[in-house]
Formats: structure tokens, sequence, C-alpha cells
């Protein structure tokens, strides 16, 4: 059963942080006013919004084949792993993310990423997240469930739907 | 939408969920159990005071302004000038998923090599004059292929059979929409071959 | 179906993984001269500075080789490669049928016909065993020298200023990383060496090798008269394409192995990805050595799928490269040297913090980060796509090259809307 966490886009973010701070909390960076203070979910304040940065567990990611150790790798259900054991500071996945979803921790020299959080049930990240922006989500359903929701609303009729596609 | 974009309209009167289209479509491009590229979803709706099953077959729809082409970060996904179909392009793919967030209609399926892949509206039959091969397959006819104008004619078409032989000929003024609404609460639809004009489905 | 994999890196294992998940029958052999399973190469001055335990080099785990059913051949070498007779030959004279080669030697370090260049305790630092014969002499010796300011120079240079030594780089250029800093980017790093221990020696070029009556290496003449001692030296000045093996093929050969953009030689049923190949290029628009992991990786999966019969193109690399020297953070994408007035040339600088856009005809061409590199990704990919960012460049310049940062224009980089094509 492939679990991922996903964000929704449907602009609920609030830039409430939460999310940030249960997820520093999770990973064990202490105060969130310190300097060294990381976490693998950033909320991003932008002109369009508030925006959630977090992995997105690509299933061909780019750093994997960036990641000079080898120590990111994707698990038999897509989800893609740091052994932090084995990073040794490199940044090529840094520069690799076009979500910027890992940043970089220069003190440890290891690099922080969202690993799912899959020993624990509910990823504290979206165990925190009051606006449902946050998901976790088996993807093998998500698909079926937005075709559900979308043909429903076809057959009764939704222009806004209807005038989406335009057939 | 441009005129001579291409799509896939369904007719849900006519569609009766045989899933014949899912089978033809993995046939056609050869895709193994999990993803689906159409998937016929079953809808139940309160028609008059009975409910009445509809089906729907949902593909990719390759929008006008497709939502899944400005989020994918490795420029995979690309909309075709001649015939606006949407297509993407498995060496870009870096499978992020972010189309699968984006898309309202989940078109986007997850490839056993974990690529995004959906519905090319069978781009190797449909670029020579073709038609898909969920829409040749349709034993109900319910599924048509065409140009946006060659459909829109087709709808207008099927609008004004289905209105005049509710309010009977010779007083066209009535055929609103109120009574194609009507008409579309019979479970008895008048029936419309598609093979007229420009549309060929076979 | 028999695979042969000649070299034991980073393509290796992208064309061993891309083939597992196409054919799970045919034979997979990879020949290697190095007697280790594949480790991370990149790791060895990690290594050198004990930041990285010897379990730890290893690019893939043990199972790896069970799971994906591999044959390993290490410490030979290949000698010829036969396309007519599809077969091998290696160093002991065995000889090895191939039904699809895949040539991924990688580069060789250039050694410059210096006298004495032969002598003991002269190293170049490319291969584990490098790393391991310098690490055993590094007690004895007080003073290093390294010929090279590039990224291997630097590397060493760190390795073995954490270990306690003297290290004294010699570069021709006015400072380190010459082909891809710019002065300003240059000076921060020289400064940050120098407070880390690591002199350096620029503008000048080694002439000769200075060595005892023992034949051990003592010191390095210049060619300004100056001379400076050592008791170890490493030869860093480049690496060439190790293409030894297919010479008297037909191969073709410009300054790496030519390849399509499926990987393939001209030679049937010849493929070559990594540091040998001259692959394409985004940013030239032709085909150009780029000799980073990443895009070996990259074309590594390329051609495995291509080999076992599946479709796939490369498509293409930029020149890019990230590291760490004494806790600061560099980076560099694209163009970023020798730029001429086409170029419109943006820049920042703060402290030890320097960032640098580099634009023409309203695309990113190059980007140096220095001291500040999160989400440098999102740039990355901005070059790779060549997006029009015509509307959001200023926007870019004054957030990236301002307070406000990179991530406050994640979003508007994210979804900017790619020029539609086909490919």
């Amino acid at each position: 059963m492939t679990r991922k966490i996903m964000v929704l886009p449907n602009g609920a973010c609030d830039g409430c942080d939460k999310c940030v701070d249960a997820c520093g909390q999770a990973l064990g960076y202490g105060s969130k006013d310190s300097e060294s203070y990381r976490a693998a979910i950033k909320i991003v304040n932008s002109e369009e919004g508030y925006f959630p940065v977090v992995c997105r567990n690509c299933h061909q990611a780019p750093c994997v084949t960036a990641c000079m150790s080898g120590c990111i790798q994707p698990d038999e259900d897509g989800h893609v792993i740091t052994d932090y054991d084995r990073c040794v500071g490199c940044w090529m996945c840094v520069m690799s993310c076009p979500f910027g979803a890992i940043e970089t921790d220069p003190q440890k020299h290891v690099t922080v990423k969202c690993n799912s959080c899959l020993d624990k049930s509910v990823a504290p990240c979206v165990a925190v997240c009051e606006k449902s922006v946050l998901i976790q989500i088996n993807i093998d359903e998500y698909t079926t469930r937005l075709r559900k929701n979308s043909a429903i609303r076809f057959i009764n009729g939704d222009r806004e739907v209807a005038q989406k596609c335009d057939t | 939408m441009a005129y001579n974009h291409k799509a896939i309209h369904v007719d849900t009167f006519r569609c009766v969920g045989c899933h014949a289209c899912e089978a033809a479509c993995k046939v056609e491009q050869n895709i193994p159990p999990g993803p689906k590229w159409i998937e016929v979803i079953e809808v139940e709706k309160m028609v008059g005071a009975e409910y009445k099953m509809f089906w729907k077959p949902m593909a990719c729809f390759h929008c006008g302004e497709p939502d899944c082409l400005p989020v994918c970060p490795t420029k995979a996904i690309s909309k075709r000038e001649e015939d606006g179909i949407v297509l993407v392009s498995k060496d870009l793919c870096i499978g992020c998923m972010e189309c699968f967030r984006a898309c309202p209609f989940g078109a986007p399926q997850l490839g056993f090599d974990g690529k995004m892949e959906k519905c090319n509206l069978c781009v190797h039959k449909t670029a020579g004059g073709g038609v898909p091969a969920c829409v040749s397959t349709c034993p109900s006819e319910a599924m048509f292929f065409g140009t946006t104008q060659e459909l829109s004619s087709l709808m207008r078409k099927k609008h004004s059979v289905r209105s005049i032989s509710v309010n009977g000929a010779g007083n066209p003024s009535v055929g609103s929409a109120s009574a194609a609404k009507a008409a579309e609460g019979r479970t008895q639809v008048v029936r419309l071959s598609n093979k007229a004009g420009a549309l060929s489905n076979h | 179906m028999r695979y042969v994999i000649v070299g034991a890196s980073y393509a290796a294992v992208g064309a061993v993984e891309e083939i597992r998940s196409i054919d799970s029958d045919g034979e997979i052999l990879i020949v290697s001269d190095e007697p280790y399973r594949i480790y991370a190469r990149p790791l060895i001055s990690y290594y050198l500075e004990n930041r990285v335990a010897e379990k730890n080099m290893y690019f893939r785990p043990e199972e790896f080789y069970e799971k994906n059913r591999l044959k390993f051949v290490s410490g030979k070498k290949v000698v010829k490669v036969e396309p007519d007779g599809q077969k091998i030959t290696l160093d002991d004279k065995s000889v090895i049928d191939y039904d699809r080669l895949l040539i991924c030697t990688g580069g060789k370090p250039f050694i410059p016909p210096l006298k004495g260049i032969y002598s003991k305790n002269v190293f170049s630092f490319v291969k584990w065993d490098d790393a391991k014969k310098i690490k055993k002499l590094a007690d004895g010796a007080k003073e290093v020298l390294i010929v090279g300011g590039g990224l291997i120079g630097l590397k060493a240079a760190e390795g073995l200023g954490g270990l306690g030594l003297k290290v004294t780089i010699i570069e021709k250029e006015a400072s380190v990383l010459p082909l891809v800093l710019d002065e300003t980017a240059g000076k921060i790093l020289r400064e940050h060496l120098k407070d880390n221990g690591v002199d350096m020696v620029t503008g000048n070029v080694a002439s000769e090798i200075l060595a005892d009556e023992s034949g051990c290496v003592t010191g390095v003449a210049l060619d300004n008269g100056d001379s400076h001692k050592c008791g170890l030296l490493i030869i860093a000045i480049g690496v060439r394409p190790n293409i030894d093996l297919i010479e008297g093929t037909a191969i073709e050969v410009n300054r790496g192995i030519v390849v399509d953009r499926r990987m393939r030689t001209n030679v049937d049923n010849i493929y070559s990805a990594g540091d040998v190949v001259e692959a394409w290029d985004i940013l030239s628009g032709s085909n150009s050595v780029i000799a980073i992991a990443p895009l070996a990786f990259e074309q590594g999966k390329v051609a495995g799928c291509n080999m076992a019969g599946g479709k796939s193109a490369y498509t293409g690399g930029i020149a890019m490269n990230s590291t760490d020297v004494f806790n600061m953070s560099l980076m560099t994408m694209g163009l970023t040297k020798n730029l001429d007035e086409s170029y419109e040339i943006k820049s920042y600088k703060d402290g030890e913090v320097y960032k640098k856009l580099v634009f023409k005809d309203d695309m990113l061409k190059g980007v140096i980060l220095v001291g500040d590199v999160d989400y440098g990704g999102a740039l990355t990919q901005l070059i790779r796509n060549q997006a029009d960012i015509k509307d959001i460049k200023d926007d870019l310049a004054n957030k990236v090259l301002g307070k406000a940062g990179l991530a406050s224009i994640l979003p508007t980089i994210l979804s900017k809307t790619p020029v539609p094509t086909f490919h």
C-alpha cells in the first residue's frame, strides 16, 4: 500500500506553521527560534499565498539520480527515503530537486528531507493540519476518487466542470 | 480550446457501462493491469421519483488550458498546436505527481516505470485521421470523436432531435432547454447516428 | 541475452537497475579494474578525512548484486574490444562474448609529462586506492602540495586539511575552481580556504617534480623559479575520458565517445555512458563531455533501457556541481565563466554569501550560489528547461539576490508556464 503525503491544491493553507513545528519536533530539532532549527516541510509565503514545500516522493526522483553516496533510495512503495547515516552533505540533491524540498543542515553536514514518517500511523504534519491541505493518501485510489468526484458533477450538470473541458 | 482541437464526447444517456472502452484502451495501448487511461465511473442520479444509473467514461479531456501543464517542473507535458492533444514525454517525466494534484479529473495515471502516463487520444491513429480505440469499440455508440467544431455541431443536432421528438415537430419554439431536460429523464432516448456528417466512429 | 558493462560506477548502476526493470532473465556482467564492489567515487575525500566509514563507501548494499543477479569481475582490465566478433578481451587474456556492451569507463587522471613525475609519493586522486595510499602516508608527511585547483584538488585539500596537514594548492589560474567560479566567488573561496589553513599559489604552473636520492618526492619547482617543499604530492589537473580500450575499433571518438540521444555509439550493440561520453548538452546545443555523477547515472539509465529493448532518450544535461568545502556550500549551474556582453549578469554579495545569475535571451543560463544554496534545485530546473522567464526575470533577480531569498519566489518558478513543445 503506497501511502503518500500530498499537498492539496485547494489554496486553503493559511501559513499557520503548525506542520513545520510538528515536523521539526519529530526530527529532533529543538527550539524553533534557534538558527540551527530545520524541518523537512516548509511554508513559503509568496504573493500567490502560502505554499507548503515538502518532498513529492517522485517516482524517478532527480535527487536519487544525483545522490553521490547512494543514501537516497526509493523503497518498494515509492517513498523516497534518505539514509542520514550515509549522507555526507554534498548538496547534490539540493541542487537537483526542482521543488526545493531538500534543505541543508550545514552543522550536522546532512540534508533535511521528508522521509514520510513511515514508522508512525499518521505523519505529524498531516495530523496537525487543520485546513486539510496536507493529506495522507493511498495513491492507487487517488485518481479513481478524483474521477468519481468529477463524474458525479458531470452527470449532475455542474457548469463549472463542464466549462473546464468544453465537451 | 481551439476549433481544430480534437476531443471525445460521451453521450451519457447512451452509455450502458459495459467497460468495453477500458478493455479496448488496454489492448490498443498495451497497458498492464493497474493504470487506467480510461475508467468508466458509475453515478446514481435521482430522475423524477426514481434513481437511475448513469455511466461516464473518464479519460483525459485534453483541456484547452490544462492545469497539469504549468505545474510540471520538467516540461514533460505539452499540448500540440495542431490537434490539442496533451502529451507527456516519458524521457522528461520524473514521476513527481504534481500533475496528479493539479488535474481535477484524475486523468494522470502512474505507470509501472514510475512515470506519468495518460490518454493520448490514440495519437498514433488519430494523427492520420483515425479514431481512438475506445470510440471505435463502443458497442452502444455512446462515444464520439472529432474536433470541437464537429462535436458542437453534433451536440446541436442531438439537442434539436431530442427537443423536437419531445415537443413534436412543427413547434420548434418550445424546444427549449427545459424541454430537453425533460427528455433527458426518459430512459428511451432518440437514437442518433454518429455516422452522419464528418464524424465517424468505425 | 548477455549484457556486459565495462566500468563499475554510477553509469553502471543506472544501467543495471534499468535493464533489470525490463529484462529479468538476461545475464549481466560487470567488469571493473578495481578490486572493490561499486563504491561512491566522490566520497574518497570524505574517506580520507575519516568522515565516512569504509562500509558506507559502497554505493549500493551487498544485496544489490544478489537481487539483480550480477556477475562481477573485479580487478580485471579490458584491453581490447572486438565489435565484429562481439567480444572483449581482458588483461588476463580471457575473452568474454557480449550481446550488448556498455562502455562506462569514466575518466582517467591526466598526468603531465614533467620531470620526476614518477617519483614516489606522487599520486592522483580519483580512486579509492589513491585515497588509501595517501591515508597511509598522511601521518608521516607534514606538508602536502596539490597541483591543480579544480574540484578534485579542492576536495583533496579539504580531506588532507581535515587530517591536520599543511596543504598548499598550486593553480595556474587566479583562483580555485577556475572553470566555474568568477573573480568574486574565487576570492571568497580563497579567503575561506586560507582561514582553514589551506594556502594557495596561483598564477604559476609546476615545471619540475623534485625528488631525493631514494626517489621520494621532496618538492615542486614552479616556472617562476620558486620551489615548494612537500612530503606528499597530489596531481589533480583534470581527467580525460578513459578510451584506451576502444583503440583500433570503429567507435567514433571526439573529445569523448560520441553517442546519440539513446546513448548508442556508431557501432551496433555498443552503448556508452558516463564521464567517458560526449553527450547532449542543453546549453551549448551540441554534444560535450560533462563529467559529473548525476548525469552519468542518468545516461546509464537511458543506455540500460535501450540495451534491454526499451525506448528512452537522454534529455540532455547541464554542467553543474555542488560541494561543501570546510563548511562552505558552493553550487554552480550552467554557464558562469567567460561570458561575453550578450549575457546579462546580476549578482549579490554579503559577507561570505555570494549569488550570481546569468541571463540571456530572457532565459536563465547560469547560477553561482556561495554560502546559501537552499532551493538551488529550482534554478537548476529553470536552466534545464530553458524556460522563457521574461515576465519574472526582474522579480527573480530581486528576490534571489536580495533579502527575500529564493524561497519567496519558489511558487512562481514552479508555476512558470513551460513553452509547449513536443519531444
